[in-house]
C-alpha cells in the first residue's frame, strides 16, 4: 500500500490505519514492527512529514523494546533525524552527546553501525573534528560495512583521516586494505602513492 | 485508355501488391508467435556503429544452432530516439525481453529500474555455465567473470542493493589521428605525448592549411565530441581543487561537495585552477571548426573521415566505424594532458587520471514484463562467456568485458590505463542537468571562434549557482523516495529472516544501511540549502 502508485493521502492512511491496529493488538515482534512502521510514515511516507511525531514514535518504541533489533533500527532514524535539524550549534552540540549515549547502547549490528556512521559523518561536515569522526568510523567498520562501494569509501576516509591526524600505522592498515581489495578502482594508485609516502614516513 | 489511367491502375496495383506483402508477413508473424516449439527472444540496443550488430546476429545464430525452436531477434534503435522508444516500450508493456541500459535511456532512475526490470542479483551469483571449459573462470559467480566485477552502475545499482544488467563491453576515450597527414604535417612517426607537442601539432596543422591551401583543421569538433577534450583539459586542472572539496574524505571525485563548495564559496569562477580551466578549454576550441557546438556526432566523424581534419576524439565504440569508413591509416593515442612540470598549469595538476574505474558497458537489463526470463539470462550467459565474449571482441572490434579476454589489435591502445590519479571536475557535474544546461547554454561564449574566458563567466556566472541549487534540491528529493521505496522490501526481507534465511538477512543489512545512508545525505543536503537562503 505504501509502494503502489499513484500514491495519495488516502492510501497511506489506510496502511497507517492497518499498522495501528497491528501494534495496538499484539506486543510481540509484528506489533514491535507495526509501530515502527508508524514511524517511518510520519518521517517519510507523507506528503507532509513530521519529524517531530516520528521521532516520539521511535523513542517511545526503543524504551519500549531496547533489546529488540527492530526498535533499535527506530533508534537510528530517530538518531538521524536529530541531527539532521536545523538547530542552533549549542543544541545540535547536545544532541549528538545524546546521541553518541545512544550509539553506545545499541548491541543490535547494523543499527549500531549505521548510527556511529551517522555520527561520524556530523562530525565531519559540521564539526569539523576529524578525530571523532575518525573514531566513529572505527566503529562503524569494525562491526562490518555491508555494501562493497560503501566499505571502499569508509577504508579510503579511514586512512585518510588517520593519516593526516598523525596516526600512521592505522592510516597504512586501512590503505593497504583498500589497494588489496578494490584493485579496479580509481583511486587506487593515488593511494598506492600514499602508502610509499606513508611508508617513507611523511605525516 | 488514356495514359493517366494506365497510371492509376499500375498505382493501385503496386499498392494492392504492397499490401499483400505486408499482410502476409504480419500474418505468418503472428503464426510464428502462436507456434508453441518456437521461442522468441528479442532484444534492444541503440549500438549502430559498424560490426556491432553483424557480431550480435552472428552470436545469435550460433545461439540458435546449439538451441533448436529458439530464435533470436535483434532491434536496434537509433540512440537519438531510443529514450522515448524505451519509456513507451516500458510502459505499453510491449518491451522486447533484454533492453541495454545506459546512456541512451536517458535518466534510468531507482524508480524506473525497480519497477519495469527483474533484479538478477540470484544468478549472477551462481557460475555461468558457459565457462564450464574456460579454466580460471570455471565455478567462479557469473559477477567475478567481469572486468570491474560487475561494481559498477548500470549493471549494478547501490542505492536499490540488486544487479540488474549484464555487461559485453567497456569504453574508454582517445584521440584519433589521421596518420597520412600526420606524417605529411609533422614528418613524424610518434603521436604527441605531452600538452606541448599536442598544440604544437596543432600549430604545424594551421601553417600546413596556409602554406598549401588546403583545407584541413588541426581538430574535427561537435556538441558531441568536443567535451572529452576540452573536459579533460578542464577537469585536469580541477584535480587539486577537488582534492580540497572532499570533506567526506574520499579522495575522489564527488558531485554534491563540489556543489557545494561552489554554493559555500570554496570557489568560484576568477578561483586560479577553474580560470586556467577556462583557459585551455578556449585555446581547444579555437582549432575546431567553427560553429562546431552547432553540429552532431556524425557531422565531426565525416569531417575527419574526408579528411578534413588531423585529429577527432571519440570512443573505443567509433572505432570499427572509423577504421571502415576513413580511406587512410589511423592511429590512435591518449589525450596529453599538461604536467606536474607544465610553467603555467602544473601547480593545479596531480598527473594522467586513472582509468582503473572504467566500468563495463553495452550492458542488457531484463524487462520485468518478459516472458522468456530463462531463456533470456541463458542467452546472457552464452554471450558473457568467455568463449562469447571473446567472439564478440575478435569480430566487434570493441573491447572485452570478461576477464581473460584479450582485445583485438587495433582495440588494444583503448585498454583502460590502470595508472593514474583521481580526475578533477568539470563545470557540468555529472548527474547535474540543470547546470548542464547552463553550461552548454553558455559554451558558445568560451569556446566559439569569438569567444573568451571572461564572457563566458560573464554569461554563466548569474545562473550557474541557482542551477547547482535546484540539482541537489532533486537529488534530496530523488533520494528521499528511492529510501522510502525501499520500506516495503526491508519489511519482507526482515520477516523472512525471522526463519533464518540467511540471504534475507544479509539483504535486510545491505538494504538498511543504504537507506539510512541515503536519508542522512538528503538530509544533508536539505540542511545546506535551507543555510543558503
Amino acid at each position: 500500500m505504501l509502494n503502489v502508485q499513484p500514491k495519495t493521502d488516502g492510501s497511506v492512511e489506510r496502511a497507517a490505519g492497518i499498522l495501528r491496529e497491528l501494534s495496538e493488538e499484539a506486543d510481540d515482534p509484528y506489533g514491535i514492527l507495526a509501530r515502527y512502521y508508524l514511524g517511518r510514515i510520519e518521517q517519510i511516507h507523507r506528503a507532509k512529514p513530521d519529524w517531530e511525531k516520528a521521532a516520539a514514535i521511535y523513542r517511545d518504541l526503543h524504551t519500549a523494546h531496547p533489546e529488540h533489533p527492530i526498535a533499535q533500527i527506530g533508534a537510528v532514524k530517530y538518531g538521524i533525524l536529530r541531527l539532521s535539524e536545523r538547530v542552533p550549534s549549542a543544541v545540535l552540540s547536545s544532541r549528538v552527546a545524546e546521541i553518541e549515549r545512544l550509539a553506545g547502547s545499541l548491541d543490535f549490528p547494523a543499527a549500531r553501525r549505521d548510527l556511529n556512521l551517522a555520527l561520524a559523518q556530523v562530525y565531519l561536515t559540521i564539526f569539523r573534528s576529524d578525530e571523532k569522526a575518525l573514531e566513529h568510523l572505527m566503529v562503524a567498520e569494525s562491526i562490518g560495512i555491508a555494501r562493497l562501494k560503501n566499505r571502499a569509501d569508509v577504508w579510503v576516509r579511514i586512512g585518510d583521516l588517520a593519516a593526516s591526524l598523525g596516526q600512521r600505522e592505522v592510516a597504512l592498515q586501512y590503505f593497504q586494505k583498500f589497494v588489496e581489495r578494490f584493485q579496479r578502482d580509481s583511486r587506487t594508485y593515488t593511494i598506492g602513492e600514499r602508502i610509499r609516502e606513508l611508508q617513507q614516513g611523511a605525516p | 485508355m488514356n495514359w493517366e489511367r494506365i497510371s492509376n491502375m499500375i498505382g493501385l496495383g503496386l499498392l494492392g501488391v504492397c499490401f499483400c506483402i505486408a499482410a502476409n508477413r504480419v500474418m505468418s508473424r503472428a503464426a510464428e508467435q502462436r507456434d508453441p516449439n518456437l521461442q522468441i527472444l528479442k532484444f534492444a540496443h541503440w549500438q549502430l556503429e559498424s560490426g556491432v550488430r553483424a557480431t550480435f546476429d552472428e552470436l545469435a545464430r550460433e545461439y540458435e544452432r546449439s538451441h533448436p525452436g529458439v530464435r533470436i531477434e535483434q532491434l536496434a534503435i537509433p540512440e537519438r530516439i531510443f529514450k522515448n522508444w524505451h519509456r513507451t516500450q516500458l510502459i505499453g508493456g510491449n518491451a522486447p525481453d533484454l533492453i541495454q541500459l545506459g546512456q541512451g535511456t536517458g535518466g534510468l532512475t531507482d524508480e524506473l529500474l525497480a519497477r519495469y526490470y527483474t533484479p538478477i542479483s540470484q544468478f549472477v551469483e551462481l557460475p555461468n555455465p558457459y565457462n564450464a571449459g574456460s579454466g580460471e573462470l570455471a565455478g567462479l559467480p557469473w559477477r567475478e567473470t567481469f572486468l570491474d566485477g560487475l561494481s559498477n552502475t548500470p549493471a549494478y545499482s547501490d542505492s536499490l542493493v540488486e544487479y540488474y544488467g549484464i555487461p559485453a563491453s567497456m569504453f574508454t576515450v582517445r584521440v584519433y589521428y589521421n596518420a597520412d597527414l600526420f606524417q605529411k604535417i609533422a614528418g613524424a612517426s610518434q603521436p604527441p605525448r605531452t600538452y606541448e607537442d599536442f598544440i604544437a601539432l596543432c600549430q604545424k596543422t594551421e601553417a600546413y592549411r596556409t602554406a598549401e591551401g588546403e583545407s584541413v583543421l588541426p581538430i574535427a569538433g561537435s556538441k558531441y565530441n568536443a567535451p572529452y577534450m576540452i573536459d579533460a583539459l578542464f577537469a585536469s586542472m580541477t584535480q587539486r581543487l577537488t582534492l580540497k572539496l572532499d570533506t567526506f574524505h574520499i579522495m575522489g571525485l564527488d558531485g554534491n561537495s563540489v556543489a557545494l563548495g561552489f554554493l559555500d564559496g570554496q570557489w568560484n569562477w576568477q578561483t586560479p585552477a577553474v580560470e586556467a580551466g577556462l583557459n585551455l578549454m578556449n585555446a581547444v576550441g579555437q582549432l575546431m571548426q567553427p560553429g562546431f557546438l552547432q553540429l552532431g556526432r556524425d557531422d565531426a566523424l565525416f569531417y575527419f573521415v574526408q579528411g578534413r581534419a588531423l585529429l577527432l576524439a571519440s570512443g573505443s565504440w567509433d572505432s570499427s566505424s572509423i577504421e571502415a569508413q576513413a580511406p587512410f591509416k589511423i592511429g590512435v593515442f591518449t589525450m596529453p594532458l599538461p604536467r606536474t612540470d607544465h610553467s603555467q598549469y602544473g601547480q593545479f595538476v596531480l598527473g594522467h587520471p586513472s582509468e582503473a574505474g572504467t566500468g563495463t558497458g553495452l550492458v542488457f537489463g531484463l524487462t520485468a514484463g518478459s516472458k522468456n526470463q530463462d531463456l533470456a539470462i541463458d542467452f546472457l550467459r552464452f554471450i558473457s562467456s568467455q568463449p562469447g565474449n571473446t567472439r564478440f571482441a575478435e569480430m566487434s572490434g570493441w573491447l572485452p568485458a570478461v576477464v581473460g579476454v584479450p582485445p583485438n589489435d587495433r582495440i588494444a591502445p583503448f585498454m583502460p590505463i590502470t595508472e593514474g590519479y583521481t580526475a578533477g571536475f568539470v563545470p557540468a557535474l555529472s548527474g547535474f542537468a540543470d547546470t548542464a544546461r547552463i553550461v552548454s547554454n553558455h559554451m558558445h561564449r568560451l569556446v566559439g571562434q569569438t569567444g573568451s574566458v571572461a564572457e563566458f563567466i560573464e554569461g554563466v556566472q548569474p545562473d550557474y549557482g541557482e542551477a547547482l541549487a535546484s540539482d541537489l534540491r532533486r537529488k534530496a528529493k530523488n533520494g528521499l523516495r528511492n529510501a522510502e521505496s525501499k520500506d516495503t522490501s526491508l519489511a519482507a526481507n526482515w520477516v523472512l529472516g525471522l526463519e533464518d534465511n540467511a540471504e534475507a538477512r544479509a539483504k535486510f543489512d545491505q538494504l538498511i544501511e543504504a537507506q539510512n545512508a541515503q536519508e542522512q545525505s538528503a538530509y544533508y543536503l536539505r540542511l545546506k540549502l535551507e543555510s543558503k537562503r
